[in-house]
């Protein structure tokens, strides 16, 4: 695609960390793929990943959000042949009105296919559902150097794996087929449990039987450390009118927009104050339609776009059920002491089987998010130690500042990815800020 | 009823036929690359439920027009032909090839005219939509055959509209400024490019009308300021 359709662009990650500046195209055309630069690429959906999983300095991003066709529906199996570039909002807005569903969505409705697959994305209930990878029947890869392949776990059982939460390194997803399934209801009734500490809501978790379930906590040093809203959800049987989604798209950029953050100790401890009242207290119980329950970050925009340019930090780290408590108690410690204002945290159960980079298995996922500066980056190096020690894994697609050594030592299937990777891609042509970061 | 759209794999030709689809047309969707034309069909039938045939056709081939009958016969009644056609090359510049004059001049012109004329006597009743540009204006430092072959376009759909009166067919010609395609990417533009899909809704919403029309609609003044300009200012804008 050397004709003149590319151009420069700056990219920035979705949490205002990384910015680079480098080659871009928007190929609309399967000739575009057939003829494309002869230099180190990365695919990119939405460009929702914390961390620059889409773009690096030696690398062309290749924007596939025009590759957004779905193929074929076969309704006898309820499998959807849909290209990498469709936004999930757009596919559950479609299944909906077939009483079908996409079982696991991510938190932002703009986010594509493609990206779900090359982050292994989780929904809202991990425990119960797994991963996105687990609702894949079959992917179709282009390689420059291969053509297009269409890959399952069946005929190519460790390219397929590979693929999934590989971060698109081994190639661009071109289309996938997804497994839907039977839609219960277009409504949810969620009920919001306060909790008074991070503990206390791993025991709800661990006991919970709803359709779906997670929590919220504040995380800024004090008293209130922990205290949060484990929130559950269950199906209300029955279809009534087409639910929709009231929400601003937003971008990495228009995250972005607002020069200074609004968030600082004083008004994160005022904000977290208000919406556990809110939520915990005044509403405690409310109907929902599915879309809203969701895509909680597209009701929540202004939370994100309230850190304004300089951005947030996230960690995302999945421990197993023995490991989880110490975390807890030791990051209460570690918060204390640094009296860094760490803004929330929230837990999910999780269940299901590592494939590549990927963090799942049986246990939890804890996310922390962080106001960026020294202290949070002392924080988050204390944290790396300890998540270590207790054997945990970082979610790569969060974590916009995770070194070689550390990714090295925690990702189970680092070696065995890295391994793969060089058998199957011997030039590697595909690469990112994150891939290189970590040494891949 | 169906419509008939030539160009229809990307850019604009793709946004008109998800605009025709979604508001329930049978659609004829013709492209040089059968794979770009066949998962959008198959995806608007997924999307929309409407019937969309995919024809990979070069239409500077007289043959071309059996596969175009063939595919209109598996869909309902002939209401329209869009002609979201026409390219540009980078090479277009004083002084090109005639072989690379010949190819900008026939996708430009010359192959959705000869198409249309072939159409014509089905249309009645219906409507002819084609499509120019700002570049064909005025002359430029480039784009010279692009530019010439979109302003030969223009004048015969002029004339296609002294004709069309009594065929009762509507004709309608759009003048876009710079539109959100690929093309457009890779420039540094003076103005924003315009979205495709609004400008599919602005066609369809004209449907029936038989006008000329610039879109986004402030190219109209910014082209009558370009026409007034006295030559010799006008060549310094090296535009």
């Amino acid at each position: 695609m050397d004709n003149g359709l590319q151009r420069r662009t700056e990219f920035v990650s979705f949490d205002g960390s990384i910015r680079i500046a480098t080659l871009h195209q928007r190929p609309d055309r399967y000739r575009h793929l057939d003829n494309i630069l002869n230099r180190t690429l990365i695919a990119r959906g939405g460009g929702y990943a914390y961390s620059a999983a889409s773009f690096g300095a030696n690398s062309c991003s290749l924007e596939m959000t025009a590759f957004d066709r779905m193929l074929n529906f076969d309704p006898a199996k309820s499998t959807l042949e849909v290209e990498a570039g469709a936004r999930v909002i757009d596919v559950c807005k479609w299944a909906i009105h077939r009483g079908l569903q996409v079982p696991v969505i991510p938190g932002y409705p703009l986010v594509t296919i493609g990206g779900c697959i090359a982050a292994d994305v989780h929904g809202k209930n991990p425990w119960r559902d797994g991963t996105f990878a687990d609702w894949i029947r079959a992917v179709t890869i282009f390689h420059p150097d291969r053509g297009y392949v269409n890959v399952t776990s069946e005929n190519d059982p460790a390219l397929f794996e590979m693929t999934c939460g590989g971060f698109g390194l081994t190639g661009v997803i071109v289309s996938a087929t997804l497994q839907l399934t039977p839609l219960p209801g277009t409504d949810m009734d969620l009920t919001s449990q306060p909790v008074h500490t991070l503990a206390e809501a791993v025991e709800l978790l661990a006991a919970s039987t709803e359709d779906f379930c997670y929590s919220w906590h504040n995380a800024t040093p004090g008293r209130s450390f922990g205290r949060g809203l484990v929130t559950s959800g269950r199906w209300v049987q029955g279809v009534r009118d087409d639910p929709s989604l009231r929400y601003r798209p937003m971008s990495a950029r228009t995250r972005a927009v607002f020069p200074l953050s609004v968030w600082n100790s004083l008004t994160v401890r005022c904000a977290n104050a208000l919406f556990y009242r809110m939520n915990g207290q005044w509403r405690p119980r409310c109907r929902m339609n599915l879309l809203d329950a969701a895509f909680p970050l597209a009701r929540n925009a202004a939370y994100l776009a309230g850190f304004g340019r300089s951005g947030m930090r996230e960690l995302q780290i999945f421990l197993d059920a023995a490991s989880i408590g110490p975390f807890i108690g030791a990051l209460e410690h570690f918060t204390a002491r640094e009296r860094q204002p760490l803004i929330m945290a929230s837990l999910k159960r999780f269940h299901g089987r590592q494939r590549s980079l990927s963090p799942t298995g049986a246990g939890y996922l804890i996310a922390i998010d962080f106001l960026p500066g020294r202290a949070a980056d002392r924080l988050m190096a204390q944290i790396d130690g300890l998540m270590l020690e207790l054997g945990g894994q970082p979610n790569l697609s969060k974590d916009s500042r995770i070194s070689r050594e550390v990714a090295a030592r925690s990702i189970r299937n680092y070696g065995t990815f890295a391994e793969g990777l060089r058998r199957y891609d011997p030039s590697r042509r595909f690469g990112s800020e994150l891939s290189e970061r970590i040494g891949l | 009823m169906s419509y008939l759209i030539v160009g229809a794999s990307t850019g604009l030709g793709r946004a008109l036929a998800e605009e025709y689809a979604s508001a329930g047309f049978d659609l004829v969707l013709i492209s040089r690359d059968r794979r770009d034309t066949e998962p959008l069909a198959a995806h608007l039938r997924i999307r929309f439920g409407i019937a969309a045939i995919a024809l990979a056709a070069d239409l500077a081939r007289d043959d071309c027009l059996t596969g175009v009958d063939d595919a209109l016969a598996q869909v309902s009644p002939l209401r329209g032909v869009l002609l979201p056609v026409g390219g540009s090359d980078p090479d277009d510049e004083i002084g090109l090839s005639g072989e690379l004059m010949g190819r900008l001049v026939n996708s430009n012109f010359l192959n959705p005219c000869r198409l249309l004329n072939v159409l014509l006597p089905r249309l009645r009743g219906g409507e002819v939509v084609g499509f120019g540009s700002v570049a064909g204006t005025r002359g430029r430092t480039r784009n010279a055959a692009y530019a010439a072959s979109k302003r030969a376009l223009m004048t015969y759909f002029e004339s296609l509209r002294h004709w069309a009166g009594g065929e009762e067919i509507a004709v309608r010609f759009y003048i876009p400024g710079y539109l959100d395609t690929n093309l457009a990417f890779s420039q540094d533009l003076l103005f924003r490019a315009a979205d495709t899909r609004r400008f599919a809704r602005r066609v369809r919403a004209d449907t029936g009308l038989t006008r000329t029309r610039y879109f986004p609609a402030y190219w109209r003044f910014i082209v009558s300021l370009l026409l007034l300009l006295p030559w010799k200012i006008y060549r310094r804008l090296k535009i």
